[in-house]
């Protein structure tokens, strides 16, 4: 269990973990909000001042052909194409917002944009043009400071027969007034051909806020497309990840990797079916950046390079069907950004995502011929070990197999053997601790000298069919065994091994309580000390000639019983005629899914052993003690014990109590 | 030619709010990220919050701060960009390297195993409402009651969406090793 202090520390750790936004930055943010009118879901402020803008164009020497209305309310919807809607460039499109409307009639060959609204961040153009005949030259228009006609930034008209095929244009940081004019090659072209009567309306755009950003309506995701290797919210995370150029606040990041070659023709392909973002890291540098320095304070980017779906080291999408970009991921192409790779090198790519329904997915394509995809060798059989044995608590290893730490897929077979009622057990090294490994879709951690306290069942397999398994990147390969339960009967226990008991780790199980001592996990705690108190004691001579005893416990606080059995020996417990099963933990409700605890998996259908020859000693605890008072959920309860043994094999019972200090 | 917009001069703040934003906006950012766990969606949430803020200035009664944190509550309960903006467990990372929670875990291996569940990922996870009542409670420090009225909902509701916050983050209240602090009528200034 937590407690409020940690609530409140991660609270604390959380709040100050990023800076504040700048006041001054804010408050011109706030400034340019109210006057935009954006929070109130305008569709463009500039509509309500029709009147000023008309004597502003007036007094440039230019006429407004197009009659403006008030403003308009309504719910807005984003353009899904960049299409004029009824002669005007969409409000929203791709993430951006419409800034400022340009029309170029037939026979003008420029425009300038007195005194405009100031353009704050990243912004871009995106022209139309109408009218033209079929077949006649695209037209361009340049866009750009008003006093440097020739330098203005070249946009490609758009056309109705083909919305789609330009993007918006990045611009230049433009303060002052704007040029917007023919080109002269273009218009020379336009002059000589039938394209005389062309009329172009030019759409300066700013990048839309995500809370700014009129949504769609969300649909259901389609499937994502097929790829050599997947990267999605099902790929085990890793911490094996530093975002290098995002600074110490980026360490220890918990992202879903994989490690894949690198080859000329290698294709990395981001896919998303609804609105959400995703960062894709290669070897710690964030490849979905169009030139941003991320590191705080961040910093803009070359303007030419500006893409609006680019942020922050994200890519952002933006409507409710699927999209789709390609980087790529070959030695030339990631050098571009900085990662310095040969070919054939494994890189590691994770991703950090924000989708949702998690309707995301990375995608990585080898070339064509090339070695395998994923660019590992399989799963290897790993032959029984110490801490996964032939034999232990009553299972028998079914296969044991070392998996390739690169967040890739495998398969691996069980043979003949009923999967629901395996179960599993991971070993890695101290370098390979807590990689994520998934076994089906359930979650497990490997955690050396714990490895039986991590014991997982997995649902939803299938018998006869492989198993898919994923070990999360990192430095080591990971062993994950299956192993199916024996019957008590013909179980060899002189074989079975005893891998919690000897293993080397301190925290594999908790220690024989002491008359008189804290609890070990208490002792760090602050405040009144809560120690154990020895109240009651069953051992094999107390029984009667059915091997049963009953004892009641003197106690109404806390209760533990330390288990010692030497030889083989199983037995029943009862509290105030409760099976013990039913009080300690459910595997189906464990803290993480499919999680045994130690003392879950030494109970079988009602029966406690320890399923071993050798002498073993297991503590089994009912309540969590109050560090305050001690008080227990329970009052004097009474203990039935049922015991087996086999060949005069000994058990002994201590029943221990958690008492405040100064009481015991 | 037609150019179809205006020139927006800037406007003027009323009084007092520059004033505010310079001295609070700091308090209130760390209330936004930890509504949103995301410092951009916590700076956007914070700006939207701030324009109301700016409309109501000469409206407000009592302690903008609180005005504008129930602005901020408001906003992020009901604010569609949130689809994908601020509750997602996955968009969040934990507050340390797994590992290193562990490095300092207890021996008990129910314990361990809850640990291991680090909080942080735990509070991204909760679903908005609940979100916001943890964070009303314990790092505001408000009651149960100052957090029905801040999030415009009955005294039962917050007692039900805070036990329910509890409940997954698997917190005892009894495990506490320090009582809890007093709460004062206003909660705390976390500046």
């Amino acid at each position: 269990m937590n407690t409020i202090t940690d609530l409140r520390e991660s609270l604390e750790q959380t709040a100050h973990r990023y800076d504040a936004p700048d006041p001054h930055e804010l408050l011109r943010g706030v400034q340019d909000d109210i006057a935009t009118g954006r929070d109130r879901g305008s569709r463009t402020p500039r509509l309500v001042a029709a009147a000023a803008a008309v004597a502003l164009v007036a007094a440039g020497g230019w006429a407004l052909s197009q009659g403006l209305g008030e403003e308009e309310t309504g719910t807005m919807h984003p353009a899904n194409t960049w299409e004029l809607v009824d002669g005007n460039p969409p409000e929203y499109a791709a993430g951006l917002a419409l800034v400022e409307t340009v029309e170029l009639g037939a026979s003008e060959d420029g425009v300038v944009i007195l005194d405009p609204e100031p353009l704050v961040g990243p912004s871009y153009a995106v022209a139309w043009c109408t009218g033209a005949s079929e077949g006649a030259p695209s037209l361009v228009v340049g866009v750009g400071p008003a006093d440097e006609p020739d330098s203005g930034v070249p946009i490609g008209c758009l056309t109705p027969q083909a919305p789609e095929v330009m993007t918006p244009m990045p611009l230049p940081e433009l303060s002052g007034d704007i040029g917007i004019n023919r080109l002269p090659e273009d218009a020379a072209q336009d002059a000589a051909g039938p394209g005389t009567a062309t009329t172009v309306v030019v759409g300066l755009y700013r990048e839309a806020s995500t809370s700014e950003f009129p949504y769609p309506d969300q649909t259901e995701p389609t499937e994502p497309p097929t790829a050599d290797v997947v990267l999605d919210a099902g790929t085990p995370a890793t911490t094996e990840v530093h975002l290098d150029h995002l600074g110490e606040a980026a360490e220890g990041y918990l992202m879903p990797a994989v490690s894949v070659p690198t080859r000329e023709g290698t294709v990395l392909t981001t896919w998303a079916g609804e609105p959400g973002r995703l960062l894709v890291a290669v070897n710690g540098m964030v490849i979905t950046n169009d030139g941003e320095g991320l590191a705080q304070p961040a910093s803009a980017g070359p303007w030419q390079h500006a893409d609006p779906d680019l942020r922050g080291g994200y890519w952002l999408t933006w409507t409710a069907s699927a999209s789709t970009r390609e980087f790529d991921l070959s030695p030339s192409g990631l050098a571009a950004h900085g990662i310095q790779v040969s070919e054939g090198e494994t890189v590691t790519v994770a991703a950090r995502a924000a989708f949702p329904r998690d309707a995301w997915q990375v995608g990585i394509d080898q070339p064509a011929g090339g070695p395998d995809a994923g660019g590992t060798s399989g799963p290897a059989p790993v032959e029984p070990t110490e801490a996964l044995p032939a034999l232990a608590y009553g299972y028998e290893q079914v296969t044991a197999v070392s998996v390739p730490a690169s967040g890739s897929t495998f398969e691996i077979e069980l043979g003949d053997v009923d999967p629901d009622h395996l179960i599993w057990v991971t070993e890695c090294s101290a370098e390979a601790a807590l990689v994520d490994v998934r076994i089906g879709s359930t979650p497990v951690q490997c955690s050396p000298g714990m490895e039986w306290l991590n014991v997982a069942r997995v649902p939803g397999l299938v018998e006869g069919q492989p198993v898919d398994v994923t070990v999360g990147v990192g430095p080591e390969p990971v062993t994950l065994a299956a192993y199916t339960p024996r019957v008590w009967e013909d179980y060899p226990f002189e074989e079975s091994a005893d891998p919690i008991g000897t293993s080397d780790s301190a925290e594999a199980v908790l220690p024989r309580p002491v008359d008189g001592e804290r609890p070990s996990e208490l002792t760090r705690m602050p405040g009144p000390a809560v120690v154990y108190r020895e109240v009651a004691t069953v051992s094999t001579s107390d029984l009667d000639a059915d091997g049963r005893a009953e004892v009641t416990v003197p106690s109404s606080t806390d209760l533990s019983i330390w288990i010692e059995s030497t030889g083989v020996s199983r037995m029943r417990l009862a509290l105030d005629g409760t099976p013990v099963e039913q009080l300690v933990p459910d595997p189906d409700e464990s803290v993480i899914t499919g999680i045994l605890p130690a003392h879950q998996l030494l109970l079988r259908d009602g029966w406690f052993s320890t399923w071993t020859a050798e002498s073993r000693g297991q503590q089994v605890r009912f309540d969590h003690a109050d560090g305050r008072t001690g008080h227990g959920e329970r009052d004097e309860p009474t203990v039935t014990i049922e015991v087996e043994t086999v060949d005069g094999a000994e058990v002994e019972l201590t029943f221990f109590e958690l008492v405040p200090e100064d009481n015991g | 030619m037609s150019r179809r917009s205006r020139t927006s001069p800037k406007p003027v703040a009323p009084p007092g709010f520059t004033e505010f934003v310079m001295g609070r906006s700091s308090s209130l950012f760390r209330t936004a990220v930890l509504l949103t766990r995301d410092p951009h969606s916590a700076q956007d949430l914070l700006q939207t919050a701030l324009t109301r803020v700016w409309r109501s200035w000469d409206r407000i009664e009592g302690e903008p701060d609180a005005y504008t944190r129930k602005v901020i509550l408001n906003q992020f309960l009901t604010d569609r960009s949130r689809r994908w903006t601020g509750e997602h467990p996955t968009e969040q990372l934990p507050e340390q390297p797994v590992h290193d929670r562990l490095r300092s875990a207890p021996t008990d291996p129910a314990r361990l195993v809850t640990d291991r569940e680090t909080l942080g990922h735990a509070i991204d996870a909760l679903p908005p409402r609940q979100r916001a009542v943890v964070v009303l409670r314990y790092f505001h420090d408000l009651t149960e009651a100052q957090i029905a009225e801040a999030m415009g909902t009955s005294a039962g509701t917050v007692k039900s969406q805070h036990s329910k916050a509890l409940a997954t983050l698997r917190i005892s209240e009894h495990l506490d090793e320090t009582a809890p602090p007093s709460t004062t009528p206003t909660g705390r200034d976390r500046s």
